[in-house]
């Protein structure tokens, strides 16, 4: 149970943290076309 | 799934095509770069800029009264879409300066095309010259689309500038012929086999094709192409940005190819077996023996998550009627070996992370699997709608 539980947090921080970059990347490309 | 659950999916999945919609008509009334601004910089020595033809302009000296040359536009299919590039001639049919005044490559490519010395090696070539990668200009490792569009957007205008301003006798251009080399060949034989072949083996024997297909397709799609299917091909896709076929066949097999495949088998066989990128995810996760792990908790939030975040880079690209803006991709970055600090950051997550779980980046990031399930939501509607049920 608590490594399932583990595994949900280490997934979790995966999707947070991989959605983060990919946000930061999509608005560094938009700034670059503006500027 | 439950009713409630398909009503909510169904209103969802129909807000998306409005918006996206909305957005294509944003993009198309957008007004495109004006051509005057670069006017100075291409031909700096002139101050008055008259308008000889469709975007083609002779510019003047103030005491002079022949022209000190010419500005012409030339365009053409780059990696993203459409490359277009202001190019300077001056009377003698030279080419002075060459602006890249729009283009929808993806950045990390683009720059690296412009920080190399092609533009550079481009200045002061007759329009006689070949304009030929390998003869007379220097090949730009890993961005061969944007370099061909480049050089192919400055011989055009320069020669049409010769034959028409000048009357000089340019070359006609020569008939290209379609390039199927190994690339091609290779994307064939994968999907094919993946199709027929994956249907017809079981057990262990269509285990080894799987690993065959996979291995053969990081191979070669991923680090001797490196051009895996992207969000920029779909993108390209939708936006009707479809390159000329002579020079970028591969893009229409491969586009075509796996949307085909799906529609009439309704399978992915692109992801199962083809990708590069989730076969070096299958390779990480073999050698940290990783399991596939599907969060019950979380399951429903990460699939709506990853496919907000590919409907927004679909709006962001529509919008701005650039395929690549949007492109969030690693891939370029591993089979290239190359990227910005943060492009590797963001691969070594992912691959640091495919060694304790099966192939992360397709399970919750990569857009192929949100366009498909967008794809089984419009045909299972349409077959309700055709059928009233």
């Amino acid at each position: 149970m608590k490594s399932i539980l583990n595994k949900q947090a280490f997934v979790a921080s995966f999707v947070a943290v991989s959605t983060a970059f990919i946000l930061v990347e999509i608005v560094g490309n938009i700034l670059a076309v503006i500027f | 799934m439950n009713k409630g659950g398909s009503r909510t999916e169904t209103v969802l999945g129909v807000c998306t095509l409005v918006t996206l919609v909305i957005a294509a008509f944003i993009g198309l009334n957008r007004s495109s770069g004006a051509l005057s601004p670069h006017f100075h910089t291409l031909l700096p020595g002139a101050d008055r800029y008259e308008k000889s033809g469709f975007e083609t302009y002779r510019a003047f000296k103030q005491a002079s009264g022949l022209p000190v040359g010419y500005i012409a536009v030339g365009d053409s299919d780059g990696f993203g879409g459409p490359l277009k590039v202001a190019v300077s001639v001056d009377p003698n049919g030279r080419v002075v300066n060459a602006i890249v005044v729009e283009h929808s490559e993806t950045r990390s490519w683009f720059d690296r095309v412009m920080q190399s010395p092609l533009i550079e090696s481009l200045k002061g070539k007759s329009y006689n010259d070949p304009f030929e990668i390998g003869s007379d200009v220097d090949a730009i490792t890993g961005a061969t689309y944007t370099t061909r569009a480049l050089i192919q957007s400055v011989k055009e205008p320069s020669r049409r500038i010769a034959r028409n301003e000048l009357d000089l006798p340019a070359p006609d251009e020569e008939p290209t012929p379609i390039l199927f080399g190994y690339p091609e060949i290779v994307l064939v034989l994968l999907l094919a086999v993946g199709t027929f072949g994956m249907k017809y083996a079981s057990g262990k024997a269509k285990k080894r094709i799987r690993w065959l297909l996979m291995l053969s397709g990081m191979a070669v799609l991923g680090f001797m192409v490196n051009h895996p299917l992207t969000l920029v091909d779909i993108n390209k896709f939708l936006m009707g940005y479809w390159p000329d076929v002579h020079y970028q066949l591969y893009w229409y097999l491969l586009t075509f190819g796996v949307l085909l495949i799906f529609l009439t088998t309704n399978r992915n066989v692109y992801c199962h077996s083809v990708c590069p990128f989730g076969a070096a995810q299958e390779c990480l996760a073999v050698l940290g023996k990783a399991k596939s792990f599907q969060s019950k908790q979380y399951h429903g939030f990460f699939k709506w998550l990853r496919r907000s975040v590919v409907w927004l880079a679909l709006l962001i690209a529509l919008i701005f009627r650039n395929p690549g803006i949007s492109s969030y991709e690693v891939y370029s970055t591993l089979f290239s070996l190359s990227g910005t600090n943060r492009e590797v950051l963001f691969l070594t997550l992912v691959l640091l992370f495919s060694l304790f779980v099966k192939r992360p980046w397709c399970r919750y990031l990569c857009p192929v699997p949100a366009f498909e399930d967008y794809l089984r939501f419009v045909k299972k509607t349409g077959k309700k709608m055709v059928l009233g049920t």
